[in-house]
């Protein structure tokens, strides 16, 4: 009993809003014609109509909710005060680095080198075994 | 995109471009090449598009609003916060324009307005008070009461203010300006060692206009 009811509130509502969605005149126009007809056709209209609204009230809660932090970070980048290194730049700075650590042992073998050259002349030998020795060695590193 | 949501950007930007008073919604479909018939299917007249797009402007201000209140921002990330606040009213600037009139008009929005006023000094409050718990600001409780009610003022009027003193204000130079007004109301509480701060905003601020002019 109560699920007909519920079923018949349905209908005249989806009926109103068919009723809503055609035009006044056409309406006057075809009640003259068969009632019980107009009312399945309006029901029919109401129905889609119903599609329609869920939808757009779906749409409408869909604001648009960018994060706090994603918005600090865009005012951040657009003031031009990016703490975040461009990872071209950070790969750079540690080649660098490196580079002048090996240079740093390469300085390490002449200057040892040159002091050893003046020493005395005896010592060539060991000295020029030495400095091969450390070439290698840099040259792995 | 659909037409609804055409007609609201639509208007916005008409709004925001020309003052809500001055738009009519003929004006509306004209620009958006629809039917009068057709924007009336979607909005019976501005009346309802205006507490339409209030709703956004309510929902995506309070979400901004409420981060400082809930997770403390770094001293540098609260600066940028006032832009980003800065950014939300002049997105929909038509609202502060006319601000008393509109209220006046939409008797549902002013008590909303009025909220969103209270939430702006929670939010300073909030602020300020994280700033003098990490000793960046000195100053006692009643004086953030104060201070906080200073920068609600600032942040709600400073884009009528402007206007009122110079009509062709660019948006980023009306940015800066708001925001470094608010920095300038903190300057005299700023701690020795975190003055260079300030000075740091001043600097950038003095950039900023060199660049604008």
């Amino acid at each position: 009993m109560s699920e007909k009811g519920s079923d018949i509130a349905k209908n005249i509502w989806l009926a109103g809003l068919g009723a809503y969605g055609s035009k006044l005149n056409e309406a006057v126009e075809k009640v003259g014609k068969g009632t019980s007809k107009y009312f399945d056709e309006l029901v029919e209209k109401g129905k889609s109509l119903e599609a329609e609204t869920s939808e757009r009230v779906n749409k409408a809660r869909e604001f648009s909710t960018i994060s706090i932090e994603d918005r600090i970070e865009r005012v951040r980048h657009g003031l031009g005060f990016d703490h975040k290194q461009d990872p071209q730049l950070t790969a750079l700075t540690k080649r660098v680095a490196a580079l002048e650590k090996k240079l740093g042992k390469l300085m390490d073998t002449i200057e040892p080198k040159s002091k050893t050259r003046t020493k005395s002349r005896s010592a060539k030998k060991s000295t020029s075994k030495k400095k091969t020795v450390r070439k290698t060695k840099s040259k792995k590193a | 995109m659909k037409t609804r949501e055409r007609i609201l950007q639509t208007s916005l930007l008409l709004f925001n471009e020309e003052g809500e008073s001055h738009v009519t919604t003929l004006e509306i479909a004209n620009e958006m090449n629809i039917s009068p018939g057709n924007l009336y299917y979607h909005f019976r007249g501005k009346e309802a598009i205006i507490p339409e797009l209030f709703d956004r402007f309510e929902h995506e201000l309070t979400s901004i609003l409420k981060a400082p209140i809930e997770n403390p921002l770094s001293l540098e990330d609260n600066w940028f916060f006032l832009y980003v606040v800065f950014e939300e009213i002049h997105e929909y600037r038509f609202i502060y324009r006319n601000l008393s009139d509109l209220l006046q008009r939409f008797e549902v929005l002013h008590r909303r307005f009025s909220r969103l006023l209270d939430l702006k000094r929670l939010t300073a409050k909030a602020i300020c008070t994280s700033l003098m718990q990490k000793q960046i600001i000195n100053i006692d409780e009643e004086e953030i009461t104060q201070l906080a009610d200073s920068i609600t003022m600032t942040i709600t009027f400073w884009m009528n203010f402007q206007q009122l003193r110079t009509s062709e204000t660019p948006s980023h130079l009306l940015m800066h300006q708001g925001a470094f007004q608010v920095m300038s109301l903190l300057a005299p509480y700023f701690t020795e060692q975190h003055r260079e701060f300030y000075d740091g905003c001043h600097a950038f601020y003095q950039e900023a206009l060199k660049e604008v002019s």
